[in-house]
């Protein structure tokens, strides 16, 4: 009883933390049609800045996550106005071969400035591991998991309620649409990535008290934002949210029953069947004639 | 083809220059390992895989337009056959390349028809084989038959060609790497020019709606595309594992190949044959140079990785086609006739390129 | 009265084919002026090239006597140019009010003709009735009627109208022509692009004919009507009455 409980607990938790990374790829993804296969560096953008701020209170911590995930943001607007955006004309494999590569020099980048593998932060939460349902439950985690939930819930106002979601929204449903009443859709695409970027980063900040950084882990993590984001539908922000948790109960329940290594194929080789079952959960662009 | 013939075909100067460059480019090949020492040698060998697994990758990725990162599990498996089959079972280690080659097929097949089966499209495509390969590499990693974490030694005493196994001379391992080289660019040559299935490949990578409407079965062929290619790229993971005497999931089903092979490919210029080659022994080239300024950096690889990733994200970016597009372009507006290159020369140029793979065998 | 759009020798090109060729075009401000021409002979493209979303080469286009050459379709729309496109282009998982409302631009511009929120509501009461109903579910008349709204919300100073009876059942037709009437008589210049030849030249004061891409003939409507072209069955004209449910 008390396993399954760890492992409900741990899941939903961790599973919160992959809604929120599959919240910004989905963001992308929903709003300008680009597949980004940089996304899960993005992240490693939150885990490696803080390990490098290194903070030791709860002060510092919030100050360096503030000013890293604004750093990610930047990173993003230029990326997006660099890169993605000249290949928004482009046939389909220059993004994918495009963000692919970004991914890869990000991750030599994190290697050459960090490497020693798998370091983490101390943990910078005013509280120590609690009790929950008799289930100790660390910190970091828990703080990670309700924070991701606020801020999964703070996107969700952004997109229906704010001028800048209906914006976004307007890009999403239909880009001709967007031209027509004089909408600037290369602003909203430039600051959609950038605020992909910097959820991504947020989450990469959460992670990294608990869960040890290396640079492959980039690769891992794009994998499970667009497992959550394939899974979850490309229609609505819920699916996603659920498809998180998801995600989050099968690898905790996975890593209790078999070995690390074996829950991680059984889930890639879940995610294949995922996108057999259910190819339209990206559905391609047709391509757009505007210049 | 009579000798006469054979110097017909090259009548511009592009392809005169282009035809000289192979010629070289061939007999320095057959030469360089009786020229330089033992160390160098390999430098070469290693070369050549590279060169290898960036054609082979080329068939389907760059040939046939899909964008596959299931290759990866092709080397791999090519890797733990010959590890598997002959040094724990015993196996002739060409009996268990042919095995591997025909299980990297059968997965290729496989793929490709339940991808298209399902209506994939191309991110999905990608996405689904970059899952299958991890999948594969997690499966290695815990599996006792695989090595798991420690992976599998070669302690097979053997030598000879039967056994693929020189103890100290790497001469003839990089001999045999180059005949496998040779001989599978010459098929695709031969196929991509004289078979219907190998022309076909260009108009499904162009618009596969469009060549299904010309009456082209894309799903076969696509098929038939991803099959061969890994059934392939199988080989260079099996030449490998018998270089380096070692295998492990993290050695041979590291992604960083996979990913590499398509990098490799684009730099050269995917759509070409030659490109690949020409990028993946450049590749191993520079690697061996940059490894000789600073022997004990481990960093050295990862500068050049990211020196790879950038120059492919370059040439996408401008909408550059890769090197040997670039290198032909340059020659055509040195010594062209200054005419517009029109769909003719576009095809002249592709002949060229078939052309100057067949010089290089 | 000053001139709304002015182009001179405008070419505009769909992928590498030249399209629209080399067209000279004169909208008077404050008219209501019809572009008619049959399927195909260029009229779509050459609004998406006013637009700014094809591209274009031009000796001259001026938009109320300004030099826009090169502008981006939002700078457009905001200097008072709207299309509204043949396919409607709504936002289908939005509201009809939430339609209405993205457009809110925050130009300072005094000038245009602004309708407030319940002005087009009198204009299109269907639209008042379906307010909180989401785009996607309109039907082909009421999605016309949200475009054309959804267009004077943006307070155009010249109304491109692609189409605005494609599809649409005859009672539906009448009902949005008279709203193009009404909103003409305010004063806004409008450019009326029909396949329904008798129906645009009856509501406009002048037409251009295009065709293949060419302007071959710029002249009164009334003058129009009685004219060869028509009678030639140049235009792809066919008897009134028998142009519904084309698209």
């Amino acid at each position: 009883m008390s396993t399954l409980t760890q492992i409900l607990m741990t899941g939903v938790l961790q599973g919160l933390i992959y809604a929120l990374i599959g919240l910004g790829l989905y963001l992308i993804f929903s709003v300008m049609r680009v597949v980004n296969f940089a996304h899960g560096f993005f992240v490693l953008i939150g885990m490696y800045g803080l390990l490098w701020v290194a903070p030791t209170s709860f002060g510092a911590y919030v100050a360096g996550t503030l000013v890293v995930v604004a750093l990610a943001g930047v990173f993003g607007y230029v990326v997006e106005r660099t890169l993605i955006e000249a290949t928004l004309q482009k046939p389909g494999h220059a993004q994918l071969v495009i963000t692919i590569s970004l991914g890869l020099a990000m991750q030599y980048a994190f290697q050459i400035a960090f490497p020693e593998p798998y370091q983490k932060i101390a943990n910078p939460w005013p509280f120590d591991a609690i009790q929950v349902l008799g289930v100790t439950v660390g910190s970091g985690r828990l703080a990670a998991g309700v924070v991701s939930l606020v801020l999964a819930l703070a996107v969700s106002w952004l997109v229906y309620r704010t001028r800048f979601g209906a914006l976004m929204r307007a890009c999403s449903q239909s880009l001709e649409g967007a031209v027509h009443v004089g909408i600037n859709y290369t602003r909203v695409y430039r600051a959609t990535f950038a605020l992909g970027a910097a959820i991504a980063a947020i989450a990469g900040a959460l992670l990294i008290p608990f869960q040890p950084v290396s640079p492959h882990l980039g690769l891992d993590l794009t994998i499970k934002a667009f497992i959550v984001v394939v899974v979850g539908g490309s229609e609505s922000m819920w699916g996603v949210l659920s498809a998180g948790i998801l995600l989050g109960i099968a690898e905790a329940a996975g890593s209790i029953l078999v070995s690390g290594s074996l829950a991680t194929s059984a889930i890639y080789l879940l995610f294949l069947a995922v996108i057999l079952v259910r190819p339209q959960g990206l559905v391609l662009r047709r391509k757009v004639s505007t210049s | 083809m009579t000798i006469r013939e054979l110097f017909a075909r090259f009548d511009t100067p592009v392809k005169k220059i282009n035809a000289v460059i192979a010629t070289v480019a061939i007999v320095v090949a057959v030469i360089y390992p009786l020229a330089v020492e033992a160390p160098l040698v390999s430098v070469g060998f290693v070369a050549l895989i590279f060169a290898m697994r960036n054609f082979t990758w080329n068939i389907a990725g760059g040939l046939a337009g899909l964008l596959s990162l299931a290759h990866v599990a092709a080397f791999g498996i090519g890797a733990f056959a010959v590890a598997i089959l002959t040094w724990t079972h015993g196996w002739n280690v060409w009996l268990a390349i042919l095995v591997g080659m025909a299980l990297s097929a059968v997965v290729g097949v496989v793929v490709s028809v339940i991808m298209s089966r399902f209506g994939v499209n191309a991110f999905f495509f990608a996405l689904g084989t970059l899952a299958l390969s991890l999948a594969l590499a997690g499966i290695a990693a815990s599996w006792s038959v695989t090595g798991r974490n420690e992976g599998l030694q070669n302690l097979t005493a053997d030598e000879g060609l039967l056994h693929l196994q020189w103890f100290t001379n790497p001469v003839p391992l990089y001999y045999v790497a180059l005949v496998m080289l040779a001989a599978m660019v010459i098929g695709t040559a031969w196929m991509v020019k004289r078979t219907r299935f190998g022309r076909s490949l260009a108009f499904i990578r162009e618009d596969p709606q469009m060549a299904a409407s010309m009456g082209i079965d894309v799903v076969r062929n696509q098929a038939g595309a991803m099959g061969l290619s890994m059934g392939l790229t199988a080989v260079s993971g099996s030449l490998m594992a018998q270089y380096t005497n070692f295998v492990s999931y993290d050695s041979v089903l590291n992604m960083e190949i996979g990913i590499a092979m398509m990098v490799g490919a684009i730099i050269g210029g995917s759509a070409t044959l030659a490109g690949p080659i020409v990028a993946g022994i450049g590749i191993a080239a520079l690697d061996e140079v940059l490894r000789s300024f600073d022997v004990s950096s481990s960093n050295v690889s990862s500068y050049t990785q990211i020196m790879y990733a950038v120059i492919v994200i370059l040439l996408v970016r401008f909408g550059t086609d890769g090197i040997v597009p670039m290198w032909n372009a340059l020659l055509e507006r040195l010594f062209g006739d200054g005419s517009e290159p029109g769909p003719d020369d576009l095809e002249d140029e592709r002949r060229n390129e078939t052309e100057k793979e067949v010089a290089h065998a | 009265m000053d001139t709304a759009l002015l182009v001179e020798q405008f070419s505009v090109w769909r992928g590498r084919s030249e399209i629209v060729r080399s067209i000279d075009l004169t909208i008077p401000g404050g008219s209501l002026v019809a572009l008619v021409g049959s399927n195909g002979a260029g009229k779509t493209t050459f609004i998406e090239g006013v637009l700014g979303i094809l591209p274009t080469r031009a000796t001259r286009f001026e938009l109320f006597g300004e030099d826009v050459r090169g502008r981006k379709p939002w700078d457009l729309v905001n200097s008072g140019l709207v299309v509204v496109p043949q396919e409607r282009r709504l936002f289908p998982a939005m509201t009809v009010a939430e339609n209405l409302d993205i457009v809110q631009t925050k130009t300072t511009r005094s000038d245009g003709v602004t309708y407030t929120r319940d002005e087009l509501y009198d204009l299109f009461p269907r639209l008042r009735e379906r307010a909180t109903n989401f785009a996607g579910t309109l039907s082909g008349g009421e999605r016309s009627m949200l475009a054309m709204a959804r267009g004077l919300a943006l307070r155009p100073r010249l109304l491109i109208l692609d189409e605005p009876s494609l599809g649409l059942a005859p009672v539906v037709i009448d009902s949005i022509m008279a709203t193009i009437r009404e909103v003409s008589q305010t004063g806004l210049s409008i450019l009326l692009v029909e396949q329904n030849v008798h129906q645009a030249l009856s509501m406009s004061s002048w037409a251009h004919v295009l065709d293949a891409g060419a302007v071959v003939a710029s002249e009164s409507s009334d003058d129009l009507r009685g004219s060869q072209l028509l009678e030639s069955g140049y235009l792809g004209v066919v008897p009134a009455g028998e142009e519904k449910g084309i698209g």
